[in-house]
């Protein structure tokens, strides 16, 4: 392991904030910077490609911010992560509600090199790629307060793509994976139905049935079915029968 | 609508302290002279006399209102009052008259009931003294009533030039803005001193500019711009090839006045639509033309446009903050402005404000409050 360099990959949206951890970078000859990411899906896809260790992540960024990535990341091989934040309450909170270690801008490089041993010293206690006890009860609060990350992550083979949550028409259950209905295209992701109703925005998505969640705004025409049934017609064409169970949301959502 | 009630109430109390006190004064004079009189007729009496005055109240307050006796209107005003009054005063007369021949009881039994001509005949001079002292009261409240209108007026922009202030500090000092900027200067001073210099004395310009206690609602476009250069030139730094900003603004409007810090939140409303909510490169433009005796300004970025701002339906400026902005010129020009936002062609928003076009010079013989 010593000899071996650890992998280092920087995300800031500002330029002027990724040439400073790179300065500072350069003076370590264990980490080795694989690559430099200016937004969160940018960030999402260089760390599923370099699988690196240890991640700077700047916490405001446009469209996808630090705990957006976060949250789209593998679980299971999740890296050491050093925040960088500018300002802001709730992050700063969570930081330390879960001590998690962040740099706040502007920093020396002191409270830089601090924040490094630490990183360095949580990758060697690593068994077995266990990411750190604090960064997965972060992410267990984030689940919580910040549900939704607004895309999906769909891997097909090696690649990495996103679908955003304003595209997707509608979703249905295949065994282990939902089918993404969006754009004329479907997408599967390894999530469960709860998983997905739980992080979707509940003013726009509804479950309609146990294995069918909609987008309300895709509905072209409902038409009554059955014992308090309906039957959607969306706007790709698919035709979904709500279930009993879950028409009052739909009926309510409907006014 | 309860201040008017406690106006009116304030007035009918006053109606009748006098009829009493006229009341209490009648009586102490007759009992002197030992005449018998039924104090509670003469009490009826007196509050008739008096409420048939307090009838014309509301008349008079209606005429004050449009013809005041004011610089501008006492050549209308003073006649009019004049007529006015000798009407009200006749009237006042047949009304009284009347109501002592046929509902009043007699307070003397002793004397005829007299005619209304002849009460009119003594009472005129009398009576129209009184109906002049009314005018008087009313013009007192309606100019104090004015005076506070002007006085709020003031205040509220005031408050609201304070506001903008407070607006613009605050996108300055903005944790984001504030402490990401000293970062790009901490990243700077390890490669270009005189850059970080350059961004340090931009940011402090920016600072102390907006502290400036001046109270005057405008400045010149040039002014205002050279304001918004010391914003742009920070973000620029920070953002460098992800922002490309384009400024159009032709010679002949720059000495225009326009409400200050009024370009700072439309920009950054770009800027936040524009660039900070994608990934990538934005452009933000600003133009300023003149137009018919108008100034037109307008910052366009190449955000997802009206589409972006939700719920805000064509046209209105509220619900993306621009709420102060587009209260701020109803108070400065009234019906002469408008802020519309709108779809940029091809794709981005425009937020579009028109201003009556004034020069320094010009505005210096009106306008002002």
């Amino acid at each position: 392991m010593t000899d071996a360099r650890w992998r280092v990959i920087v995300v800031d949206d500002e330029p002027l904030a990724r040439e400073r951890l790179r300065t500072l970078l350069a003076s370590h000859e264990e980490f080795e910077l694989v690559a430099e990411c200016g937004d969160g899906e940018e960030a999402v896809v260089a760390i599923h490609r370099h699988a690196p260790d240890l991640v700077f992540l700047d916490v405001q960024m446009p469209e996808v911010d630090g705990f957006g990535v976060l949250r789209m990341l593998d679980e299971s091989r999740l890296p050491e992560v050093v925040f960088v934040t500018a300002f802001d309450a709730y992050a700063l909170r969570a930081f330390d509600v879960n001590a998690v270690d962040y740099l706040l801008k502007p920093f020396d490089r002191a409270r830089f090199e601090r924040a490094l041993a630490r990183a360095s010293d949580a990758l060697r206690a690593r068994t077995n790629g266990e990411p750190s006890a604090q960064l997965a009860s972060l992410l267990a609060q984030l689940r919580t307060d910040r549900g939704r990350a607004g895309r999906f992550v769909v891997r097909s083979g090696s690649k990495l793509h996103f679908v955003r949550e304003d595209d997707v028409d509608w979703i249905d259950a295949q065994g282990n994976y939902v089918r993404l209905h969006a754009q004329g295209r479907e997408h599967l992701v390894r999530e469960t139905m709860a998983g997905v109703e739980a992080r979707l925005d509940a003013s726009r998505f509804v479950r309609v049935h146990r294995s069918a969640i909609v987008n309300i705004e895709r509905i072209v025409s409902l038409e009554p079915y059955f014992h308090g049934e309906y039957v959607l017609t969306m706007k790709d064409g698919a035709k979904l029968t709500s279930s009993r169970t879950y028409s009052g949301r739909l009926r309510e959502l409907l006014g | 609508m309860n201040r008017a009630a406690v106006r009116w109430g304030v007035i009918a109390a006053t109606w009748t302290a006098l009829a009493l006190l006229s009341f209490g004064q009648n009586a102490l004079v007759l009992t002197q002279r030992g005449v018998h009189v039924a104090l509670a007729s003469l009490l009826l009496a007196r509050l008739a006399d008096w409420y048939t005055c307090a009838a014309f109240t509301p008349a008079y307050f209606w005429i004050v209102r449009r013809w005041p006796v004011d610089r501008a209107h006492w050549k209308t005003s003073v006649p009019l009052l004049f007529v006015a009054t000798s009407i009200f005063v006749v009237i006042k007369y047949i009304v009284f008259a009347a109501m002592q021949a046929h509902v009043l009881p007699r307070p003397f039994v002793t004397e005829p009931t007299p005619t209304w001509r002849s009460m009119l005949a003594s009472n005129f001079v009398y009576e129209s003294m009184i109906f002049w002292a009314v005018i008087g009261v009313v013009h007192a409240v309606e100019f104090h009533r004015r005076y506070r209108e002007r006085e709020l007026h003031t205040l509220q922009l005031r408050a609201q030039l304070t506001e903008a202030r407070l607006d613009a500090l605050g996108a300055q000092l903005n944790p984001h803005f504030l402490f990401n900027t000293l970062h790009g200067v901490s990243t700077l001073m390890h490669r270009d001193v005189d850059a970080a210099d350059t961004m340090l004395a931009r940011l402090a310009d920016l600072l102390r500019r907006t502290l400036d206690p001046s109270v005057a609602h405008e400045v010149t476009l040039a002014e205002e711009l050279s304001l918004l250069d010391d914003y742009l030139a920070i973000v620029r730094v920070r953002f460098g090839d992800r922002l490309s900003l384009e400024s159009r603004v032709s010679g002949d409007v720059r000495g225009a006045l326009v409400p200050r810090f009024i370009l700072q939140p439309l920009v950054e409303n770009a800027l936040e639509h524009g660039i900070a909510r994608r990934a990538g490169a934005g452009r933000v433009e600003i133009a300023a033309v003149r137009e018919n005796g108008a100034l037109r300004l307008s910052v366009t970025d190449d955000g997802a446009g009206m589409r972006g701002t939700a719920a805000a339906p064509a046209g209105d400026g509220n619900g993306i903050g621009l709420s102060n902005t587009r209260r701020r010129l109803g108070e400065l020009y009234g019906d002469e402005h408008a802020l519309v936002l709108s779809d940029a062609l091809g794709g981005g928003l425009r937020a579009t404000i028109t201003l009556p076009f004034r020069t320094e010079t010009a505005s210096s013989d009106g306008g002002g409050t």
